[in-house]
């Protein structure tokens, strides 16, 4: 009779498998405009961190 | 047989989405707004209000709106990019960290940082037994304090763990109702400060600078507190994306939400305590009491929805999220054993005090340890890893062991958060004592700075002879 751990080991195991195959499709991933959009974000935070550093905003 | 058969299925899906299996593509449940409105009914809790109350002393209008979102946008954006992997092999970070700090080492780890993280839900229902008092005060019922605060306390508790047991279906129902009304009443509150106090009035409030000596330093000891804030969400922020049906959705769903969302309830926070000083000279944490100071104990309802509901949501996602990130380290657990653990834990941290007490510490001391293991996080998976894993590795297939490392441990990976946790704590800041130590702190905050030094000596380790035990599992990516 198959433990718990057994059966989670060949799901697992079963599963590593379907990923590796050729046919297999992973979700769609993120492009060049989503590491824009984070890089632009971050910058004008900086910026306006150090602006408020600086007492330009008060 | 067949009735066996079928448990044994039932079992798998259970630990696909409580456990540590990898969830394939066409298994996953979680759309771009359910995993913004789950993820944004875990962050929105009163929890918000005490951090932007806090911060409303000590800041101008203007600078607390900018210290405390563009400290959650940083740290968040940067936190939630490996919410890219967690999507991609639908694992989380926890089970990615396998290769950075061992297998035993995630064990301890994940074990510490939950119970760590728990004392935000302990913080959370003390809120909710605090405001559920004072909403019956101004209902012409006055209740016993000794006992009442513990036992609202435990009931916020058990009634978030009821959600919980129910599992990430049962979470997302609960979070589309909550999270929606929730938005709904946070503008509200904002509208109300607004038109009950003049803006001019609110701008012209003189922040108290009794924090340091500089406005700089008083700047970054507030942002100490937002670093902190941001950072307590990234080991539980990497759990719920492994639902998520893509990278952009998974990224954009959770850095908004713990980014954005819950930034706007810290800042609505910062904006009822500054209306209320206006109006009685003097700053309130309780959003319950601010919004009956300032609209009258009518609006006390509508903080019962915000309150009640924003907290118990709270719990249960919470519960879900943490329960899980113990388990990846002790998988043979089973995750209803763990909520119901959790549930006593939790119960005493209430009930005993001390996180609440020393609100400020507690929430720089957890950031410390989660700080090292962001900056790592992010150096390895595109730096060192450049994107690619041993996923037989991570889950120790037969014949797989590229991170066993030294009996489980990756002792480079746990070197580098040890060192940068008490160098932090001797030379940056120490957060028990408040005392600023270096110059370094007015630069990047204390938890900052735990972030980068991890990151730093994890990727100067890889580029001498310990890349070797680093990297070890460059021949068996099968899976990218």
């Amino acid at each position: 009779m198959e433990s718990i751990e057994e059966l989670i080991y060949k799901e697992t195991k079963s599963r590593l498998k379907e990923m590796e195959s050729k046919n297999y499709k992973f979700p769609d991933q993120a492009d060049k405009g989503d590491a824009v959009k984070i890089i632009s974000a971050i910058a004008v935070c900086i910026i306006l961190i150090v602006l408020c550093m600086m007492e330009v905003i008060v | 047989m067949a009735a066996k058969t079928q448990r044994n299925a039932d079992y798998i899906k259970q630990e696909t989405i409580t456990g540590t299996v990898p969830v394939l593509t066409n298994e996953r449940q979680y759309s771009f707004w359910d995993l913004f409105l789950t993820t944004g009914g875990f962050s929105i809790a009163t929890w918000c209000y005490t951090q932007g109350a806090y911060v409303a002393q000590y800041l101008s209008f203007r600078q607390m709106l900018v210290n405390i979102f563009c400290f959650n946008i940083i740290w968040v954006f940067i936190e939630c990019l490996p919410v890219l992997f967690g999507v991609r092999y639908g694992i989380d970070l926890w089970v990615w960290l396998r290769s950075v700090l061992g297998k035993k080492g995630v064990a301890i780890l994940a074990t510490v940082i939950s119970l760590a993280n728990f004392g935000w839900y302990a913080v959370d229902s003390q809120l909710f037994a605090s405001s559920m008092i004072n909403l019956a005060g101004f209902f012409g019922l006055s209740l016993n304090i000794s006992l009442w605060k513990p036992l609202l306390g435990v009931l916020c508790v058990i009634i978030g763990t009821i959600i919980a047991l129910g599992g990430p279906d049962v979470i997302k129902w609960t979070n589309r109702f909550l999270v929606v009304a929730l938005l709904g009443v946070g503008v509200i509150i904002v509208i109300i400060c607004f038109t009950a106090v003049p803006l001019g009035d609110m701008f012209k409030v003189k922040p108290d600078t009794s924090l340091y000596n500089t406005a700089a330093g008083r700047f970054m000891l507030s942002a100490e507190g937002n670093v902190a804030f941001a950072f307590s969400w990234s080991t539980q922020a990497l759990v719920m994306p492994r639902l998520a049906k893509s990278e952009k959705q998974g990224y954009w769903a959770t850095s908004l939400a713990y980014g954005v969302v819950a930034p706007f309830f810290v800042a609505a926070g910062g904006v009822m305590a500054i209306a209320t000083f206006v109006k009685a000279g003097y700053y309130e944490s309780d959003p319950a009491t601010m919004l009956a100071m300032l609209a009258g104990p009518g609006f006390s309802l509508l903080s019962l929805l915000l309150v009640a509901f924003a907290n118990i949501g709270t719990q249960g996602t919470g519960s879900y999220v943490n329960c899980m990130i113990v388990k990846s380290g002790l998988p043979k657990i089973s995750y209803k054993v763990l909520v119901i653990i959790s549930m006593f834990y939790v119960s005493v941290l209430t009930v005993w005090g001390w996180v609440m007490d020393n609100f400020g510490s507690f929430i720089s001391l957890a950031a410390y340890i989660q700080g090292p293991i962001i900056g790592m996080v992010a150096v390895d998976y595109f730096i060192v890893k450049k994107r690619k894993i041993s996923l037989k590795s991570l889950y120790n297939i037969y014949g797989h062991n590229a991170y066993g490392f030294t009996h489980g441990f990756n002792l480079v990976g746990l070197a580098c958060i040890i060192i940068s946790f008490t160098t932090c704590i001797m030379f940056i800041y120490n957060p028990l004592s408040g005392e600023i130590k270096s110059p370094v702190f007015i630069a990047v905050t204390g938890s900052g700075y735990t972030a980068i030094c991890g990151g730093l000596l994890y990727w100067i380790a890889s580029i001498t002879p310990l890349r070797k035990y680093m990297l070890r599992d460059r021949n068996e990516l099968d899976i990218v």
